[in-house]
Formats: C-alpha cells, structure tokens, sequence
C-alpha cells in the first residue's frame, strides 16, 4: 500500500508537470496542444540522444543532465513557438475544435518522424542515476525516482515563481485576464501565446526526460501520457496551477492504489474518477467558476 | 405522401433486383491469368507476364510495428534472393507491402486489397491474433495461401481445418504449444502447485490467459493461484506483483510483450521480490535485455523455438540480416518471416502462381531446409503449425545470453 | 422536387456501384465508406449543429456493434437487434449529455474523453461478454430469413445510409436543426426564447449517439467479426476529423469528410513509413487553408451561404406586428425586496419592483448601479440570492429563462446574442420555439403538417421584421446586419415569444443616430399593441419620451421611482448622475 502510494506520487508529479503545459495555454488563449504527449515523446528521446551524446564526450553526471534539459529545453520550445505559428495561430478563433485537430495532426507527423528517426523499437533510456534502489522499511525507491521528486519540486516551484513573480509571467497572466486591455498596456498577446507554447512544450520536454527511465521510451509512447496529464488538469482545474499539482499527484495516487484492487480495470479508475468529479465539480476540484455576463 | 410511394416502389425494385440477379463479384480473380484489366491495378501485376505479386499484410505502426519491421525485412530479403536466383520459371516476385496498423479492420482492407487488386498469389501476415481472426475468413474464401509469422493465438490456423482446403497455415510458437511446454515443465518437472498469471490485457495476453487456464484445467485439472494483468504502457507492475507475493505463488507466469517484460522485471527489482518466471517467446526478445541489462539474469526461463546459433543455416541468414541492416532488430521474427516467404516462394517454384496450387504445394511441401526449427515437411492435412511444442524448449538467460538451462 | 432528384441519382449509382465496380474490395471498401459516413453525418449534428463537442463517439459506436452483435448471437433477429443497438446508444447518449451538462469546452471533450476510454476499456476486459481482443464472431446478417450476401449488405447499408441522409437533410432544414444551431450560437439567448436548453443537449447527444451506434452495428456485420481493438481512442479523433476537415455544420461536409479520412488512408497505404506524415499534413494544411472545412470553404468562396429555408414571400403590407398575435392579459410583475449576491458583493440589494397592464417602466441608473443584473433576475438568467419574484401571481422566483419566456417575460440583450448562423429571418422563426405544434417525427420526415407550420410560422415571422422595418434583409444572415439593425432583430425575435413583458436591455446602444430614430418608433409600436416594456437605457432622450414611469437605481438601491418630470427634477437623482464619473470609477463591472 504504501509503495503503491510512492510510486503513485512519483508519477502523479510527472503527470502534474506535463499537464500544466495545458494550463500555461489554455488561460493565455484557451487552446491547449493536445499532441503533448507527442512532445513529450520527442522531449525524452531528444533527451535520451542528447544524453548519450553528452556523456561519450566525457561530461560530469551533473553537467551532462544540465545539459541535456538545457538542450531539450530549448529544442522544445523551438517547437512549440513553431506549434503556435503553424498549427495555432492560422486558425484564429473562427472555428472552437480546430485548434484540437491542428494540434492532433502535428502531433501525428511528428510521431512518424520520430519513427522514422529513432526507429520502430522500444529504446532503453537508463537513468543517468541508475537503477538502484533505495529501501525505507517496505518502500523501495529507486535514485532515479528521487531525482524525479526533486526535480518536480524544483520545476512546480519555480513555475509558480516565474508565473506569480516575474514580470513576464505576470504580462501573461494579464493576458489572459483581459486580452485587450494587456494589448492596450503594451503587452502584444500574440508573443505571450506564442511564449505560453514555448513554454508548455518545454514542460513536455522535460517531463520527457523525467519519464523516459520510468516508462519505455519509444515514439508510441507519448499518447497514453498525453491523456492522463489531459486528465489530471481536467480534475484539478484547468485554471488554477496548484490544484492541477493536486490533480496529477491524485490521479498518480488512485491508479496505482486502485490496481491492488483489481489490476484489470486499474485505467478505468482514472476515467471514472474524472466522470465523477467532472459530475459533481464541472470546473475540477479547485477551477475557477467563469460567470458569463450578459 | 406521393414521395413516399415513390420511395416504396423504388426500395421493391431494389429488393427484387437484390434477390434476383445480382452482380457476380470478382469473376476474374485468381492468379494465373491477367483476366481484369483494371487501369489502375499494381503495376506489375499478372498481365505483365514476367512477374507475380507476393504480399505483406502486417502492423508497421502502433504497439507491434517492430514485428512488423522484422518481418518486412526478411520477406523482402527471401523475395530479392528469389529474384536473384532467377525466379519460377523466369517470373520474378514482387512484395507488396501494407499496413494493418494493429487495427482488425484495417487488416481485413488490406488483405482484400492484396488479393482483390494486387492479385497477390499468397501473402503472410500478420503480427496481431484479433487481425489475423478479422481476415483469414477473406484468405480462406478467396483461396489465397497466408502464412502466419508472428501471431500466436492458438485457434487461427485451426478456424478452417474442417474445410475441404485449409489456407491458413503458420509459422509461429502458437500459443496453445508454448502453454503447454511452460507448464509441462512448470507442473511436470518443477512440481509446483501454486501458479500465478500475469498476462496483459492486449489479445495476446488474453489469448495466453485463455490457454493457461484451458491447459491447466484439460491437462492437469488445476486452476491458477493468482491472476493479473496489466497494460500496455503501464509503467509499473508493483501492484500485480505484490498481490503475487500476497498469494504466495511459487512461479508466476509472464504473458506480455518485450517492454512490459521490461517493466516487470525492474518491478521485481523494486519490491526486492524474485518470483520463479516463466514466460512466453516475447522474453526473448533481446530489446528486454537492453532495457534491463542483468535484470534478467534471476530465474527467468521462457519459451523458445529459435536461437541464432541453433544451425549453420541460421546463423548464416542472421549475419545475412546484420550485413544488410545494420542489425537484426528482432532474430526470431526476422527468421520466422523469412521462412514464411521461403515458404510461398518455393511453392510458386513447384506449383506455378495459381493460389490453389499454390496452397496444395505448401500443404505438401518436403524437403524444406528453413532458419527456424521448421521441419523438412513442416505441414500435413491436419496440421497446419510448422512450429509445434515439440520444437519449443525453456530456456533462460545465463550472463545476459540466451541459453537452454 | 431536385432535391428528390438528386436522392435518386445518388440511390441509383448506389445500387449500380457492384456492377461498376465488381470486385469484392470495392465492394467492402464502399460498405465501409457508408457506415463511417453515417458515424460521421451524426457526429456533424452534434458538433456541427448544436456546438458540442465529443471525443468519445467510438465509444456509441463500439456500443452499437456490440449490442447489436450480442443480440444476434442471442437469438434475435438481426433487423431488432440493430433497433435495439441503436436505441440503446440513443439511451446512452442521453446519459452522456446528462452527466456533462455542467461542464463545458474542455471540460465536456473530457468527460466524452473519459465515456469513450471506459467504454474501450471495458469492451476489452468483460471477456466474458464481448470477447474482448479474441472477438465475437456474428451470425450473418439476415433480413426476412433471407440471407445477406456481400452485395446484398452493400445494398443494405446503402439504404440505410440514405435514408439517415435524407432524415439528417431534413432535421438540417426543420425547425430542429434551426434550434440546434441557435443553441450552438448563443445558449441564453436560445433559452429567452423558450428552448430548454438542457433537453436540446441531450436531444442532440442522442441523435448522434443512436448513427454512431448505427454505424457500428453496420460496421461489426461486415466481417461477421470484431474484437475490441477497433474502438479506440483514436478512431474517436478520427471521426471528429471528418465533421471538421469536410465542414462543420455543412449539409454535404460529412460525405467530403468521411472521403478524407477514409479514402484517403487508401491511397497512401503503399506509403507505410509516412502515413501518419501524409495524413497529419493534409489535415494540417486544410485546417489552416480552410478553417470552416473544405464544403465551409467553398461555399464562403461562392458566397453561397447555406439558406436554410426558401425565399420568404412578403405578407400584405398592412399588417402591424404584434397586435394581431392573439389576446393579451398584460403584464402584472411584483417583485419584492430581490437581493442579488456575488461572492458578498451585493450588485442588487432589496429591489422592489412592480410593472402592470401594458405600461413602458424605465430603468436607469450609472453604470454599476445594477441594471443589467436586475435584467438578468427577472429573464431568470440568474435566480435571487434572496426576495421574491411574483408573475401574474405565480411565484417565478427560480424559474429558468426559457420558463420564464414561456410565462410571458422574454428580453433582449445589451452585448448582441443574435443567432450570427442563421439568417435573419430563421432568428425571427427561433422566437416562436414555444409555439410551434409539430413534434420530432414530423420535423424528420417533412410531413405536411410540418410543411404548413413551417410556412405559417415563415409568414409571421415576415410579419414581424415588417414591423420592425428589416423585411428586404429577411434572408441576410443576422451578423451582416448593422449594429442597430441587430438590435431590431433581437426585437424583433422577443416579439415572437408573443410575450406580455419585454425587456429591453440597452436597445439604443452602438445604434446610429437614424437607426435610434427607428428603435424609438419600434418600442412606441410595442407599446401601442398592449406590451408592457422594462426599458433599460442610457439615452436619456429615450427614456424620457417613451416610459410612462422611470425607477432609478444606485449601488444596487431603488433610489426613486415616479414619471419622467419628478425623475427629472429628483435630487437624488441628479446627484447619483453627476457623481456618475466617479462611480464608474469605484465599482468595476
């Protein structure tokens, strides 16, 4: 029980980390890159590649995770940037579900390069960490998992940070507030928009990274992801940051509790988990109620 | 209201005209003459008169596109060196490739397309048991030749075996014949009585689970201890594993592809929990090795009907594979592809393109020097599996190397 | 009669299709063509038409298939079986919408997300039952005993598949689907016009449900097998693809659609290394070349907006609107002490209120006095947080706008929430929702009764843009329109709610100074024809020519109430005006 608990936060955190790409995009212009499981894909065997460069040429463990992310990082928020001029952008707001399909079928072509690149098989991605497992009590935990707590720590903090503090992050918020009046103030939405992508890709990316040791990292790997984080965004609240942090630890939590019970149905949990919130809560547990006025 | 008449009649005529003289589909089909001059057919096909065609009808995306590859390659290498050596008669094959994308009823389009337009004189394929079921009706109806290389579901080739002519044949560890070999050696040798499953929830693990239980309970009249699944994806099996451990089991029994072998045996690591395993062909999958290393050192057996260095022959075709790829992403299914191919190709040789011919020569093919375990007469009348569990032996990993224990 | 015509053109290359094409996987591929273009037309309904959303439709049509199959395996026979199958989707659309009622955009692609995962995932593991990966294997499809041979179920599917066309053409065409995408465009403005919009949801849910499951049913008797694999998540996008590349909310966008996503895999399946390239480029390139799809597409480049109803006819010239639209009773609103509370903010604090007989009650104040939320109170776009709403003593307090418009209380709105769909004429038709006779079957099948209704209903709604002056623009669509134009409009559509209160919220605002001249004339008429009117108005000039009493608001007070000269020369009044700048300043929103 209690190392399904473990386990199930240590995922939990990664779901958390990829679905607030979701919120970053949806609150500065409600559209979200529903191909975020394919970034995150891309992010983890970039990464896995990066790594593997990195470390041939003989870089300190610290260092060569640095640069990796570094290097991930920067390559996916190229991508989103391009994700918001290409797929996001064209569309304006003339039709609400286009921007679904646009970022749908990115997302496809981005899954056949990456087959094409990385091939058709399952890639081990070895943690730089390594495999070995921590023992407290009954709970194992693996280095790899620690660092993924304490990097999901690092990144929800300086998330909030950059979101609640920095001057960017606070045009953004403006943004997304009131369009118009941000423009009127000097703030051009469009390179916040642009700026929400770079930004959530790169959440992708990294989360990439993250799971990549976790999971099997291979170019079909990204859509089971992809949802779940959808998921844990929806049942936190698409609006509200920290309660997407509660909804991806929770979502993590009830799978993992849930398939000690029956092991078959352990996805069914989750989805019933967000028709049940979603009935009772149709903002997720801690989203923001939006009044219409007429 | 007058419209509605008007609806009635022409719905009458229709009716009448479906039970009377309806229009007869695929007059022409088979394979030795060009018979349907369709504009738009393959290039290549019968009318050309120095070619026949060869299909491939078997996932190259989605969760088993490796198989796929594996497959694509090897078949593609049996038709080169068919055509090298000069062909049947001076016709060469062509391969004609499609993808089911792990989907039944994608799979049921492109067999039809292959035997409909391409006028394919046999085909292999494909990777999935729940594809293979949606179309070998189509095979079976037209009277094509399919050779099964990867999916293992028990029932496939025996689905027509009452028929007159049975098209369907294979050569793959059917699942049925690795059940049996797991647990003649589980039950019989080991004497172990509290066995746990753990199958994942794609058709495969079901169709496995189907077996165990079928075998278990036909065979030795026991039932299993524990059973569990996962999926595809998931990213542990701690869960599944502890419960195993609540019951007690002595031998758990792994039904589930490569990277889920994976996932179990870092699981296994991580709960510090070493249960007796015994697995199906998929363990020997070398992509488990390289995603857990020495993990798989630990009392881990699995089914096999295939090692590289089993002949001279195979280790031959896997260098061939290494020179022309770069690497054999998948032995045993490169191997089982390959003999597959062989297989049609050397029928063609005895018996000309007509698929019915065709069919006959592979039922009653001898002689046949294959890469796989296959025997010089891999099939009867009754038997349409090349592989049986007579060919299939345990074995495990010794030092990260694939050996019979 | 063309269109006729044309459904037999269609039906006739259906059923000449087999000799034409005589191979058996033209055949299958024609079968499978129709039935994802049913999946597909009934998807358009909902997403199209009603302006939901689904991401879950495989699961209906796996649902579909596997009642329907399960059924046939049990013994009955096939054609009830696919009855049943379909009832049962329709049953489970329902409870779909049902449980997304509340949640919206994202939220509602979750929850359809999450039906059509839990439905996948179930199909899997209840092995037992559906066969789960191993499959079922089905009984051939019989009709009459009769059994149906690869063409024959062609021709079956093709029947069916027509006649849904023909039933879907005709829902586009009758006062549903002009609710449908009223309710797409703007829900509260659907609902103040009579239509419950909870029931239309799920109406709309059901329908596309029930071809969903159509099409699966249709689908698993094809092989004689499925298995669970087929239902997946992505077959769910894929569906969604072809309402939106063909054109959402076009008549012919399903067939366009269901070409691209199901022929188009066909030409490219040689291309097995880049299918997903090819497929995820053209679908990007057509988003971005055409938004509205490619039918949207063309017709926006023909200009040929899709007109949903024939060129409306002028009625006699002497009519005068309202006054001839049966007896009214006249209004008796009493509102007592209503207290309208957000999140502690009081934006209305003890109001009372009464407006009788057909009198024009002014309501000013500065902005953020509470006007436009004591609007929304007595429309019933929200309910009292405390105080009492009587109407005709009834007590309405809780009533929902489209009660509230069937009680004879309906408005219009200051931010426009015109139906920018429709034509001009079809938001005029909206307005008489509550009013019209003719129920499902009859809308569906075009029955006579519907054809008269339809006219009758075409006639008044003329009738009423003659009152309002806007005639000669009945067949615009309404966003074309001015923005004075518009607010006739709104009028316009009020008015055929056949209301005994109209609330006018702001009808003068962003009007030029000759369309105000117009509005003006247009409230004194409705005055004339024994309407009672709540006018809520900036202009002053308005409000003092036109009402008969004037109630003022400040901070959410009632803070006098008398005829246009003591409003004039109140104190309070004119302090509550000349501290107007700053109040504006004070109170935001």
């Amino acid at each position: 029980m209690l190392q399904a608990i473990v386990s199930g936060l240590i995922l939990g955190s990664i779901y958390a980390i990829i679905a607030q790409g979701y919120y970053i995009t949806f609150v500065t212009n409600r559209t979200m890159n529903f191909g975020q499981g394919d970034f995150l894909m891309l992010g983890a065997l970039v990464g896995l590649t990066t790594l593997g460069t990195v470390t041939s040429a003989g870089m300190n463990l610290f260092v060569s995770v640095l640069v990796t992310m570094v290097v991930v990082a920067a390559a996916m928020a190229m991508l989103g940037w391009g994700l918001e001029r290409g797929a996001i952008r064209p569309l304006g707001h003339v039709l609400s579900v286009g921007w679904i399909l646009s970022t749908v079928a990115v997302s496809l072509m981005i899954r056949n390069i990456a087959m094409l690149i990385w091939g058709r098989n399952v890639i081990p991605f070895p943690s730089p960490f390594g495999d070995e497992v921590y023992r407290f009590g009954s709970v194992g935990i693996t280095k790899h998992e620690i660092f993924v707590a304490i990097c999901a720590i690092v990144i929800m903090a300086c998330l909030f940070f950059f979101l609640n503090r920095s001057l960017l992050g606070k045009a953004l918020a403006a943004v997304a507030f009131n369009p118009d009046a941000a423009s009127l103030m000097g703030i051009n939405p469009r390179r916040m928009a642009v700026l929400a992508f770079a930004l959530s890709s790169m959440l992708a990316g990294v989360g990439g990274i993250l799971v990549g040791p976790i999971t099997n990292t291979a170019f079909f790997m990204g859509a089971t992801l992809g949802l779940k984080a959808f998921a844990a965004a929806i049942i936190g609240g698409l609006t509200n940051p920290l309660g997407i942090l509660i909804g991806g630890l929770l979502l993590g939590v009830i799978e993992q509790v849930f398939s000690l019970y029956s092991s078959a149905y352990k996805d069914a949990s989750a989805f019933l988990l967000i028709l049940i919130v979603l009935i009772f809560m149709p903002q997720g547990l801690l989203g923001k109620k939006v009044k219409e006025k007429f | 209201m007058k419209k509605a008449r008007w609806w009635f009649t022409l719905a009458m005529v229709l009716a009448v005209g479906a039970a009377g003289c309806g229009p007869k589909l695929d007059q022409s089909s088979g394979g030795q003459s060009g018979g349907q001059t369709q504009a738009g057919a393959a290039p290549g096909s019968q009318s050309s008169g120095g070619e026949f065609n060869v299909g491939l009808a078997i996932s190259l995306s989605g969760g088993t596109a490796k198989f796929g590859e594996a497959v694509k390659r090897a078949a593609q290498m049996a038709v080169d060196e068919f055509n090298e050596a000069g062909g049947a008669d001076g016709k060469k094959a062509k391969l004609i490739v499609y993808d089911d994308e792990a989907k039944p009823e994608k799979s049921v389009e492109i067999v039809q397309r292959l035997i409909q337009q391409d006028k394919v004189v046999g085909f292999v394929g494909p990777a999935n048991s729940g594809n293979a079921k949606a179309h070998i009706k189509f095979a079976q109806e037209a009277g094509v030749p399919e050779i099964i290389p990867v999916a293992t579901g028990t029932t496939i080739t025996q689905t027509y075996e009452k028929e007159d002519k049975n098209y369907i044949f294979r050569v793959a560890p059917y699942d049925k014949g690795q059940v049996e070999t797991i647990l003649k050696w589980v039950v019989e040798e080991k004497k172990l009585t509290k066995i746990g499953l753990l199958h994942d929830t794609t058709g495969y693990g079901q169709g496995g689970k189907t077996d165990v239980e079928g075998v278990l309970k036909d065979k030795y009249n026991m039932t299993l201890t524990a059973t569990e699944s996962f999926q595809v994806n998931d990213t542990n099996m701690e869960a599944q594993l502890s419960k195993m451990r609540d019951a007690q089991v002595e031998v758990v029994i792994f039904y589930g592809l490569a990277p889920e072998a994976a996932q179990y045996l870092k699981s296994r690591q991580k709960l510090n929990y070493y249960p007796l395993t015994v697995a199906s062909w998929a363990m020997g999958d070398p992509t488990v090795k390289e995603l857990v290393g020495d993990l798989v050192n630990k009392d881990v057996y699995m089914v096999q009907s295939f090692t590289i260095d089993q002949s001279a022959e195979s280790k031959a075709f896997h260098d061939k594979v290494v020179a022309k790829y770069g690497e054999d992403i998948f032995p045993i299914a490169s191997a089982q592809g390959y003999d597959c191919m062989q297989l049609i190709l050397q029928a063609v040789k005895k018996a000309g393109t007509d698929p019915k011919a065709i069919r006959d020569a592979i039922e009653n093919m001898t002689g046949f020097t294959g890469i796989t375990a296959i025997g010089e007469q891999p099939f009867t009348k009754e038997n349409h599996e090349a592989l049986t569990s007579s060919n299939m032996f345990l074995a495990t990993y010794r030092d990260g190397v694939i050996v019979k224990p | 009669m063309k269109k006729w015509l044309l459904y037999l053109l269609i039906a006739l290359a259906l059923y000449f299709f087999p000799w034409l094409f005589p191979s058996s996987y033209y055949v299958h591929m024609a079968q499978g063509f129709l039935y994802t273009y049913i999946v597909v037309a009934g998807l358009n309904l909902l997403v199209g038409l009603s302006g939901q959303l689904s991401l879950g439709h495989a699961g209906f049509y796996a649902i579909g298939a596997y009642v329907t199959g399960l059924c046939t395996v049990a013994g009955v026979p096939f054609l009830l079986s696919l009855l049943l199958g379909v009832l049962i989707c329709a049953g489970a659309g329902g409870l779909v919408a049902m449980l997304s009622l509340r949640a919206k955009g994202p939220y509602l692609a979750m929850v359809t997300i999450a039906f059509g995962l839990l439905v996948e995932i179930v199909a899997n593991r209840w092995v037992e039952v559906t066969g789960g990966p191993a499959g079922l294997y089905l009984p051939e499809a019989k009709l009459f005993g009769l059994g149906l041979g690869t063409v024959s179920y062609y021709w079956f599917i093709a029947v069916i598949a027509l006649v849904v066309t023909v039933l879907i053409d005709n829902l586009f065409t009758s006062r549903y689907g002009r609710t449908f995408r009223a309710m797409g465009n703007s829900e509260v403005a659907a609902a103040t016009a009579g239509v419950h919009v909870r029931n239309w949801k799920v109406l709309a849910f059901a329908i596309s449900a029930c071809t969903a499951g159509l099409g699966g049913a249709l689908f698993a008797f094809q092989n004689a097998y499925f298995n669970s694999d087929t239902f997946t998540f992505d077959k769910s996008i894929l569906f969604l693809v072809g309402v939106i590349v063909g054109g959402a909310g076009t008549r012919l966008g399903p067939l366009v659609g269901t070409i691209v996503i199901f022929l188009l895999p066909q030409w490219v399946q040689s291309l097995y290394n880049y299918h997903l390239l090819i497929f995820g480029g053209i679908l990007l390139l057509s988003l971005i070349a055409l938004p509205e799809g490619i039918v949207g597409g063309i017709q926006r480049i023909f200009k040929q907006r899709n007109q949903y109803s024939g060129t409306p006819s002028l009625p006699a010239p002497d009519s005068d609107g309202p006054s001839q639209m049966g007896s009214r009773d006249g209004a008796d609103l009493n509102v007592q002490a209503a207290v309208m509370e957000f999140d502690g903010f009081r934006a209305v604090d003890a109001i009372d209120l009464q407006i009788k007989g057909s009198e024009v009650r002014g309501l000013i104040g500065p902005n953020g006095s509470g006007k436009s939320t004591t609007v929304n109170m007595l429309s019933g776009v929200y309910v009292p947080t405390k105080g009492k709403l009587s109407w005709k003593g009834v007590d309405v307090t809780s009533f929902p706008p489209h009660r509230m418009a069937a009680a004879g209380i309906t408005r219009t709105f200051q931010n426009l929430q015109l139906f920018h769909e429709l034509t001009v004429l079809e938001n005029v038709m909206l307005g008489f929702h509550l009013h019209y006779r003719k129920g499902f079957a009859a809308n569906i099948l075009h029955t006579p009764g519907f054809l008269r209704e339809e006219s009758h209903f075409r006639a008044e709604a003329m009738r009423l843009l003659q009152f309002v002056g806007l005639a000669e623009k009945a067949g615009e669509q309404a966003a074309a329109l001015s923005y004075g134009q518009q607010r006739l409009v709104e009028i316009a559509r009020a008015l055929a709610t056949k209301p005994d209160l109209l609330i006018l919220d702001e009808p003068a605002a962003g009007a030029s100074l000759y369309e105000v001249d117009n509005i003006v004339r247009v409230i004194r008429k409705v005055k004339d024809s024994g309407i009672a009117i709540l006018l809520v108005e900036h202009h002053m000039e308005i409000v003092m020519n036109v009402c008969d009493t004037i109630t003022v608001l400040d901070f959410g007070k009632k803070i006098a109430e008398g005829d246009p000269a003591f409003i004039k020369n109140h104190p309070q009044v004119i302090e509550a005006y000349l501290g107007g700048e700053e109040v504006t300043k004070l109170v935001v929103g």
